[in-house]
């Protein structure tokens, strides 16, 4: 009897990178994630981060990890590099606009066990990295090609209820990694701005470098709603909070564009 | 400033070329108006009628139903109302001596250049005489309609330019104001965000500059929705399209944040989906004017295009005065209190300008010319009757309904009456 020749293991590696920008899109700050999955996931991070050695993590704060930020165990890790690879082919193969729209509208208006909720034109374009006019036609077509079936899009900004669409199926490989994670956070819709938000925005815009996410004068929740929308974020190598060059750009008016 | 000048444009041939071409040239948004008189025109009235419809008047709307003796003075008080810098009758030679004088007399105290074409072989001595007296004896420039084509040619040039600029505003992302430039960025091609852009930043400008005034008028006791609908109305009432409205709120929010301003355009008490708290259709864009541009009594259009602009009631408007409104680069001011204004832009402030020189309180005899507003009293309420008497809530709203009815526009209630502006800088303060 011969020995097998022993395969080299695979490494797993997390994507946390992911589980930031869920917990982010879940409105949770880190202290609330910590109470919900356990002190690993917020006091590991410093070394998980990293994640270049093996570090061992408990399977149970995984399991609680995924339940709480609604992630498929199998989002929670990067994809192997064959896949990646494998997907990298197929991307040459770009799908027709309106197979990639009705891919994102299922993908956003039917959320699991969730009432499925408005998405404005703008936001989906911004998710699908599309220009607004690209949208417009996608729309117009696949309204075209659906008139036959029954369904319809309300194309409605002001409705009263979420537009009903139902029926559209998300066929395989129409998302890219980037639009599919952008299209799950529009799963929760934007609160409006108010003046918690609005004051907190001004004090980081005004004095900036001052402003942490535990500054005992703001709302945790107005700093999250404010991570949530992108016009924050946490400065790297400080705790003090900062605008985004988005935020930036449309506060000051600067004629200056960010840079890509 | 060179004074008006009249200018025989001759065409022997009677061509219908220059009949079109000249026609063609008629543009009231950049002050170029061509009237084309009835056959048989040969009085005063007569002539006024075919210059009020030549000014976009409806022949059907009050009081020009027929030709009257206010046609004339309402032609005048439309003349010098309106900036218009070039009258141009066509078939003149058709018309009396005694009316080029009355033209010529017209255009000089409209501050309007006058161009009368001549389709006969030479116009008639009386004709030439009558118009050199009325100007002072000076002899009229006479020259060949191309040449007189020519010189409006430039301004026709410009007027497409204009016409481009007014048409498909791109549309734009609704998001809330943090987000919205870059998102327009990221949504919009370079073109299309170049004209957003520009609108956008110009708003965020003036927006900036009036903070101080509003940080100052939220101390008062006017209300802080009325302070906000004020600054919003004039920051987008010359907007001309939805997308454009929604440009610059966004970019209104932004400036007003940048000084430490919040401006709520959907406060937590109506955050309702049922209720429309914001209305972003624009309130006068140039279809809308083009429209009450039909109306011809001084007083009513002034009452429709105000409450257009302004959304008030009429319990308030008929309290303004002459002096509440007063002129802002080509545009209207209209001044409720020392905190409280509004403003009526450059395409309709005409619209309401005539009311200062309304020839209502005019004697039906009085003809002598075009009403001139040193002349006359001025009245203490902007709204009058004909006798001078004051209008009352009840009968400004009747006559703006009926001005509405007739021009085919809706008058819609304040755009941003449930909007409210809060001093982030005390808070900030007190939290740091």
């Amino acid at each position: 009897m011969t020995d097998r020749p022993r395969r080299p293991a695979r490494r797993l590696v997390i994507d946390w990178a992911l589980v930031e920008q869920r917990r982010v899109a879940a409105g949770m700050t880190h202290t609330e994630l910590a109470d919900r999955v356990g002190a690993g996931a917020v006091t590991g991070p410093a070394r998980l981060w990293t994640d270049n050695d093996h570090d061992t993590v408990a399977l149970g704060l995984l399991e609680r990890l995924c339940q709480v930020l609604d992630l498929h165990p199998t989002e929670l890790f990067r994809a192997p590099t064959r896949n990646a690879q494998r997907r990298h082919q197929l991307a040459h193969a770009e799908p027709a606009d309106v197979a990639v729209l009705a891919a994102a509208l299922a993908t956003v208006t039917c959320p699991p066990g969730r009432a499925p909720a408005a998405v404005s034109s703008a936001r989906l374009a911004d998710a699908l990295g599309w220009p607004l006019a690209r949208i417009g036609d996608a729309l117009a077509a696949l309204d075209a090609q659906l008139a036959d079936t029954g369904l319809r899009i309300d194309h409605d900004p002001a409705a009263t209820s979420p537009p009903p669409v139902r029926g559209l199926h998300a066929r395989d490989r129409h998302l890219t990694d980037t639009q599919r994670a952008a299209l799950h956070r529009l799963h929760n819709p934007e609160p409006s701005l108010d003046v918690e938000i609005a004051r907190l925005l001004y004090a980081i815009a005004h004095d900036p470098r001052s402003i942490t996410e535990r500054h005992l004068a703001y709302d945790p929740a107005a700093v999250v709603a404010l991570q949530q929308r992108g016009l924050v974020r946490r400065h790297t190598g400080g705790s003090y909070l900062e605008l985004t060059e988005d935020a930036h750009y449309s506060l000051a008016a600067d004629p200056a564009p960010p840079a890509p | 400033m060179v004074g008006p000048v009249v200018t025989v444009l001759t065409d022997p041939d009677d061509s219908p070329a220059c009949l079109t071409a000249v026609m063609a040239c008629h543009a009231l948004q950049r002050g170029v108006v061509v009237c084309l008189p009835h056959p048989g025109t040969g009085s005063r009235p007569q002539l006024g009628a075919a210059l009020l419809v030549a000014l976009g008047k409806l022949p059907t709307a009050r009081p020009v139903q027929r030709p009257s003796y206010r046609s004339w003075e309402l032609a005048g008080c439309w003349l010098a109302a309106e900036p218009i810098t070039d009258l141009v009758v066509l078939r003149a030679d058709r018309l009396p001596a005694a009316c080029w004088g009355d033209l010529a007399l017209l255009a000089a105290a409209a501050g309007t250049r006058l161009w009368l074409v001549d389709a006969g072989s030479a116009a008639a001595d009386g004709q030439r005489a009558a118009l050199a007296a009325a100007s002072g004896g000076r002899a009229p420039l006479v020259r060949p309609w191309r040449a007189g084509l020519a010189a409006l040619a430039p301004a026709a040039a410009v007027a497409t330019g204009q016409r481009d600029d007014h048409d498909g505003f791109p549309a734009v992302p609704d998001v809330e104001f943090p987000q919205f430039r870059a998102t327009a960025r990221r949504v919009l091609s370079a073109a299309a965000f170049a004209r957003v852009d520009a609108v956008y930043r110009g708003t965020f400008a003036q927006a900036r500059t009036r903070a101080e005034g509003l940080r100052l008028s939220l101390l008062s006791d006017i209300s802080r929705a009325e302070l906000a609908d004020a600054v919003l109305q004039q920051l987008t009432i010359d907007a001309t399209s939805t997308a454009e409205v929604l440009t610059r709120v966004r970019a209104a929010q932004a400036g007003l944040l940048a000084e430490g301003l919040f401006l709520d355009v959907r406060p937590r008490s109506c955050r309702t989906w049922g209720a429309a708290t914001v209305r972003l259709e624009p309130r006068l864009d140039p279809s809308t004017v083009a429209r009450l541009r039909g109306l011809c009594d001084p007083t009513t259009a002034a009452a429709v295009v105000l409450t257009r602009a302004t959304g008030l009631p009429a319990s308030r408007l008929c309290r303004l005065r002459p002096g509440d409104l007063t002129e802002h680069r080509r545009g209207l001011h209209v001044r409720l209190s020392s905190m409280l204004s509004y403003r009526v832009p450059a395409r309709a402030a005409g619209l309401v300008r005539a009311v200062l020189a309304r020839p209502s309180f005019l004697p039906p005899g009085d003809t002598s010319g075009p009403s001139n507003t040193d002349a006359v009293a001025v009245p203490g309420r902007l709204f009058t009757r004909p006798d001078g008497a004051p209008l009352d809530d009840r009968a400004l709203a009747r006559l703006r309904h009926t001005g509405a009815t007739h021009a085919g526009v809706v008058l819609p209630a304040a755009s941003f009456r449930n909007t409210t502006v809060t001093d982030l800088h005390p808070l900030a303060r007190s939290g740091s």
